[in-house]
């Protein structure tokens, strides 16, 4: 028993084997056997010859830490993914302690292939905490062991390590992934992003279905904050977590709460958390919210004036086998944790420039006086003001 | 425990709960289903009734005569709503201070608002009239191109460019706003405050509209969605500790304690009353912050709509989930011959049963028999 600053005591902890400790045996073991096996030859091959592949789509993404900032001008340790693609590999470790919140969206096309390289950069304010981390693609079908990241039943990579994800893409919709070593914690610390995969249709299809044809595309990004958790990773208490204790103090939408939700995308005050919320959009502009919740809480978003028809969930078009029309319209948005949803409003006409709020209505979670709600705005310009969209969010 | 003794009805008295307590121990089952035991609220009867492990339909007590039928504000579709303090008397003795949307501007404001009833096609025109210390508004979701005095309801900003209204308000110290729509389609809906809504809608700022269509008798322009008997119900909970200290309590960490229906814990919620055989439109509305899931014993339910917008195809449940904010229309039927006083329990089964530490409680009700 030591003493601590504060006069209390506290037990020194005593050591046993946690989950923790068999997901790090568990990854690097299996990692030992790939570089030994015949597995890992094969596995060799595929990434000799990723970059000749035609329908290839490349990307890169680092696993380390960092921090974001909430309105309220507090600032809170977090876990993520900062976006590696197109940066030279003797610059990776460059953004180490750089992680941004929500990860990189990765947009691609049904029929391509996806290659995502993790490299695990290790923690700058844990150097002591050298957990592995995995990519998980979250909803993916027929997904094998060895690409899906759950390092229980396959490998993780560890610090200062790399792996390259493969995928292809059959199934257009919008995927959910994150980490999946530790991964409530994990989650929860950030290392969380959403996959477009677009249908063969053309890129402004939700689905290959006429009838889910979008002129401008939002990602909402659903997640809590519970400060407890983030402080106690960042002070080496990870140990003290209580999950069934959990009890967020933030409500984000792309990492952010409101109003910093409608902040512009790369905003110089937020470094790490880069996407903005705000919907801008041109009167009669058939508009496709692409929500996903990865937090722990039902969410439900409603934008009062505004009515909205959810044309797909999870991934699969709200069609039945025999095409019959299962899409409905809502004034409310209700997205449970680990679904995602589609939903298509057209913007009402306006001659002015209007403003709406999309809010979550499960109200103790959106607070217009105060930092912390799950917020943000819809903008409605007369027809033609805004040009073309040139990606989510934008 | 035998069908017999099952549907025995127990004689009992305040003196004499124990007994009844025992037999709650008996089966776990028995124990849920007996939080709906009528007991009477009048001071002649309490007798209790032990319903049975079936799901057949309960049989008659004495009870509260209560009219569950529409009740609808006067005046539509032009109504005046005042906003003001109020308060909820729980039957576990409490006494909660509410705020809430009065009809008149000498009472206490009810819980929930009143009904605000129009026809498809309506123009609608409500004023607010603020008898509170603080900016009050309504939103009117469901509604398209609401007006507040005559243009676009719009969100309000303090001068640093800070969101303090979802639309425009009526001023603290007797302010008023006029907001105009017009009544597109049939349906419910909620209306509640735009303003600090995490508190102002908490406080007990809401209320349901029904919007008729042009056809009597049906709940939408679909003879499918025709009905007998309709009944609103406006869920809602109730954190003491908030109501307590509204501005100076987080309305994050939000634990409540009591679970209403039309502003009412169980056993003070009215039944809704309905013949044999009658189609009961339930227009469920959660104005309240949790999930709730109603289920109904002894009947079905069909889902005929969710905010105000028919599905391609009904579906058919005996619990419904409610989401806040949202309104679900449907609807069930009583079997035919029932006798006069049958009770069809309705309830929470998310299990919001208790009147803060008092079981039997909360948001259940009763379809009850005429």
């Amino acid at each position: 028993v030591r003493e601590k600053g504060n006069g209390m005591k506290e037990k020194t902890p005593t050591r046993r084997f946690t989950r923790r400790d068999f997901l790090k045996f568990g990854g690097q073991g299996a990692l030992a056997l790939a570089a030994g096996g015949a597995l890992g030859g094969g596995l060799s091959r595929l990434a000799g010859a990723q970059s000749q592949d035609p329908l290839g789509v490349y990307r890169s993404l680092g696993a380390t830490d960092g921090f974001i900032k909430t309105p309220d001008g507090k600032s809170f340790y977090t876990f993520g993914f900062a976006d590696l693609t197109n940066v030279a590999s003797n610059k990776i470790y460059g953004l180490k302690g750089k992680a941004r919140v929500t990860a990189p969206n990765l947009v691609a096309i049904e029929g391509q292939h996806l290659y995502v390289k993790l490299t695990n950069l290790g923690l700058v304010v844990r150097p002591d905490l050298d957990d592995s981390h995995t990519l998980h693609f979250h909803g993916f079908p027929n997904a094998i062991s060895l690409f899906d990241g759950v390092p229980e039943q396959s490998w993780a990579v560890p610090v200062n390590r790399s792996f390259t994800y493969y995928y292809n893409l059959r199934q257009p919709g919008t995927y959910p992934y994150h980490c999946h070593f530790e991964d409530v914690e994990h989650i929860q610390m950030g290392m969380v992003g959403t996959i477009i995969v677009r249908p063969k249709q053309g890129q402004k299809y939700v689905y290959n279905d006429a009838s889910t044809r979008f002129d401008r595309e939002f990602v909402m990004f659903i997640s809590e904050l519970d400060a407890e958790v983030h402080h106690n990773l960042e002070t080496i208490q990870e140990g003290q977590t209580d999950w069934s204790n959990y009890a967020p103090d933030y409500w984000l939408l792309n990492g952010r709460a409101y109003p910093d939700t409608i902040k512009a995308n790369n905003a110089t005050s937020l470094p790490y958390q880069p996407v903005s919320s705000l919907i801008k959009v041109n009167s009669g502009d058939r508009v496709l919210l692409r929500l996903n919740n990865l937090g722990y809480q039902d969410h439900s978003l409603e934008a009062p004036g505004i009515s909205f028809r959810v044309v797909g969930e999870d991934a699969r078009p709200l069609r039945d086998p025999a095409g019959t029309d299962l899409s409905y319209m809502t004034g409310n948005l209700l997205v449970a944790p680990g679904q995602t949803l589609e939903a298509i409003f057209t913007a009402p006409n306006r001659t002015q420039l209007t403003k709406y709020r999309l809010y979550n209505r499960y109200l103790q979670q959106t607070n217009t006086s105060s930092s912390g709600g799950m917020m943000t705005e819809i903008w409605v310009y007369p027809a033609g003001t805004l040009g073309a969209q040139t990606g989510p969010n934008r | 425990v035998s069908g017999k003794e099952s549907e025995m009805i127990v004689r009992t008295d305040k003196a004499r709960k124990g007994r009844i307590l025992v037999l709650l121990a008996a089966a776990l089952l028995l124990s849920v289903l007996a939080s709906f035991g009528v007991r009477s609220n009048s001071a002649r009867a309490d007798d209790m009734v032990m319903p049975g492990m079936s799901m057949a339909p309960l049989p008659a007590a004495t009870a509260a005569q209560s009219d569950s039928g529409l009740q609808c504000l006067d005046g539509g579709p032009s109504f005046d709503l005042w906003a003001t303090t109020g308060r909820v008397d729980t039957p576990d003795g409490n006494s909660v201070p509410m705020w809430g949307y009065s009809p008149n501007s000498t009472g206490q404001a009810p819980t929930p608002g009143p009904n605000l009833c129009v026809t498809e096609g309506d123009a609608v025109s409500v004023t607010l009239h603020n008898q509170l210390d603080e900016d009050v508004s309504v939103v009117f979701p469901g509604q398209e191109n609401v007006l507040a005095g005559g243009s676009l309801a719009q969100p309000q900003f303090d001068g640093s460019g800070n969101l303090t209204s979802l639309t425009n308000v009526a001023p603290a110290g007797g302010g008023e706003v006029t907001y105009t729509f017009t009544a597109k389609r049939p349906g419910t809906y909620l209306y509640e405050s735009g303003t600090s809504p995490e508190k102002q809608v908490q406080m007990g700022l809401y209320g349901a509209m029904i919007v008729h269509p042009t056809t009597a008798g049906q709940a939408y322009n679909d003879p499918a969605t025709a009905y007998d008997t309709e009944a609103v119900m406006v869920l809602s909970e109730i954190d003491p500790a908030f109501h307590a200290n509204p501005n100076g309590t987080s309305p994050f960490h939000y634990e409540p304690k009591y679970f209403l229906i039309n502003g009412k814990a169980y056993p003070q919620t009215d039944p809704i009353q309905a013949a044999a055989g009658d189609k009961v439109l339930f227009r469920y509305l959660n104005a309240g912050s949790e999930n709730h899931s109603l289920q109904l014993l002894g009947m079905d339910q069909t889902l005929i709509a969710r905010d105000a917008f028919q599905p391609n195809y009904p579906t058919t449940t005996f619990s419904q989930m409610v989401v806040p904010g949202e309104t679900y229309d449907l609807i069930g039927r009583v079997p035919d011959g029932v006798g006069a006083g049958t009770k069809f329990p309705i309830y929470s089964r998310d299990l919001g049963l208790t009147n803060g530490a008092t079981s039997n409680g909360g948001m259940a009700t009763f379809v009850e028999v005429r």
